[in-house]
């Protein structure tokens, strides 16, 4: 019953002031963090986004094992950045025949291996400390805006949400009948490659029907209650900008136009 | 004895917030030829234990023996435990793939090795086994019958390994009354013509007054009774107890009891049930031929 064990993303259901904070406050902060990590070309502009990261993250009560847990994953293409500016960057020193090692490759490499980092805490941030309702919540908010030129912000959002409320639903339902499969005699762990595809079938298509079926359930039961799309739609819980959100992006900018602009004059 | 459960735990994700333990120190030991029912409110662990009889959940303290064999084994050995204790799912309809309804009954054996003409008449006996008709119903769909069909259908694909314990969780869940009788005479038939051991996971105090003969409660992953039926629903409060409400005609012989009048617990045996039926029906046909 691995159903249980599925937790939707990284959200750590704590209290703080940036959980507190409008979604859309965090997405905006993202997205301007993201743009501003690809612009910026100095270690002093990455010393001061690092400092904000970890303050943010001092202030989201997140401790320093759930940030290096999202870090896991990318220790190979870290270790490759590096591999790849050390050896192949041309003005290396020879070491024999065609091998050459490149000292300014290095800090060329781990530059942009520190860059990835901080792509991966910004991001993080945001998943640990936003649950995903929230998220396509502040999606929507963020959208609406271009609904004016037909952009179906509110069903994307939508569509988001469903889809999160069924991934437990969906693998809860891939054990149950993989269980039966086996009880009928399919051996899910070993056998050839094509053996093992083989036995897929009797999980997907079930898998599929059960899909199918719970759509049209779940279709049938949003119109019986008159869903008919976002318009005039209220919604429980409103999204506001309060002072707290003012305060964080203000701030939030003042880093990244100031770690620009070092960026900018160290050029 | 055939299935031996001995002090039997298990919890769900283990050392995490998230930890629940489903069983704990279950023992139970199932003979050849019994017909057991196991009650219990949700939640109390039925399906958990239930899988640990075929070896689909490995106890992490005791052990399960089936026929004399840990079921920690792995290869052939699991797979003849499988065969031995077929189970049968909750609405066993959803694990239905197949294009027609022989491949779907033959898909059990086929894993099994079974091939050819012996494949074939696994398939005329485990259909004909549940009431199906097999030379009408082999070549459809099995997504175009009917739920009661379908129900059959999908327990004709565990009957068709041969297994010498059939173990059904709430099989009679979602079908209507007539399919409800009908699936129960059906494993009724099986017991009594083939010997096939039955394990009935159930609430419905109904099913089980028909076809067990023991009863097992399981309560937050423990046994609370294991005896006869008889003597099970002779107690009210023990009924209440374990969560299971009295079925009306059993509440009104309790409400007799209580007023000083010596009556025993309904239970009208299968048996004599089936042999009613089929004199009422004969006589049904003769007053018909009269007539």
């Amino acid at each position: 019953m691995f159903g249980r064990s599925v937790i939707i993303g990284q959200y750590i259901p704590l209290d703080s002031v940036v959980h507190r904070l409008d979604p859309r406050s965090k997405l905006l902060f993202v997205a301007f963090g993201i743009v501003t990590l690809f612009l910026v070309q100095s270690w002093i502009s990455f010393l001061f986004l690092a400092i904000f990261c970890g303050a943010l993250a001092c202030a989201a009560h997140l401790s320093l094992r759930y940030l290096l847990k999202s870090l896991r994953p990318l220790w190979v293409l870290l270790l490759l950045t590096l591999i790849l500016h050390v050896f192949f960057t041309p003005d290396g020193v020879v070491l024999f025949g065609f091998l050459r090692v490149s000292p300014e490759g290095f800090v060329k490499g781990l530059f942009i291996a520190v860059r990835l980092v901080l792509l991966v805490v910004v991001t993080t941030i945001l998943t640990l400390t936003t649950s995903p309702i929230e998220l396509t919540d502040g999606i929507e908010g963020l959208l609406s805006p271009l609904k004016r030129w037909g952009f179906p912000a509110h069903e994307l959002a939508m569509m988001m949400t469903i889809a999160l409320r069924f991934i437990p639903t969906l693998l809860e339902e891939a054990d149950r009948i993989m269980k039966a499969q086996m009880a009928r005699g399919v051996d899910f762990e070993s056998g050839g490659l094509m053996k093992r595809i083989r036995a897929l079938v009797p999980l997907l298509v079930p898998l599929f029907v059960s899909a199918f079926r719970r759509a049209e359930d779940l279709a049938i039961a949003m119109e019986s209650r008159c869903y008919r799309g976002g318009i005039g739609r209220t919604r429980l819980k409103v999204l506001e900008f309060t002072p707290r959100d003012y305060v964080f992006l203000c701030s939030a900018l003042s880093v990244f136009v100031l770690s620009l602009g070092i960026s900018w004059v160290l050029r | 004895m055939f299935i031996l459960v001995e002090n039997v735990s298990f919890t769900y994700l283990p050392n995490t917030p998230f930890a629940v333990q489903a069983l704990c120190g279950v023992s139970l030991s199932i003979e050849r030829g019994e017909s057991i029912a196991i009650l219990g409110r949700t939640g109390c662990g039925k399906s958990t234990l239930v899988q640990h009889l075929n070896g689909l959940l490995i106890p992490q303290e005791g052990r399960v023996l089936v026929d004399g064999v840990d079921t920690r084994v792995r290869g052939t050995a699991l797979r003849e435990i499988r065969r031995k204790v077929g189970l049968v799912f909750q609405y066993p309809e959803d694990q239905m793939f197949e294009e027609t309804v022989f491949r779907e009954v033959a898909f059990a054996p086929r894993n099994m090795g079974v091939e050819g003409e012996e494949l074939e008449n696994r398939v005329r006996w485990a259909m004909t086994a549940v009431g199906l008709d097999y030379e009408a119903l082999k070549d459809k769909s099995p997504f175009e019958l009917s739920g009661g069909q379908m129900r059959r259908v999908a327990i004709a694909s565990i009957l068709s390994m041969k297994p010498e314990v059939l173990v059904l969780d709430e099989p009679t869940a979602g079908l209507d009354p007539q399919g409800r009788t009908m699936l129960l005479e059906k494993l009724w038939e099986l017991r009594k013509q083939w010997g096939v051991t039955i394990v009935l996971v159930s609430h419905n105090v109904e099913d089980v007054a028909r076809i067990a003969e023991r009863v097992v409660v399981l309560e937050k992953g423990r046994v609370v009774f294991d005896g006869p039926v008889r003597e099970f629903f002779a107690d009210e409060d023990r009924m209440r107890r374990c969560g299971i409400i009295p079925s009306p005609l059993l509440q009104a012989t309790f409400l007799l009891r209580k007023r000083g009048f010596a009556v025993h617990p309904p239970l009208v045996p299968f048996e004599f049930y089936l042999e009613v039926k089929e004199k009422v029906l004969a006589r049904k046909r003769s007053c018909s031929v009269e007539a």
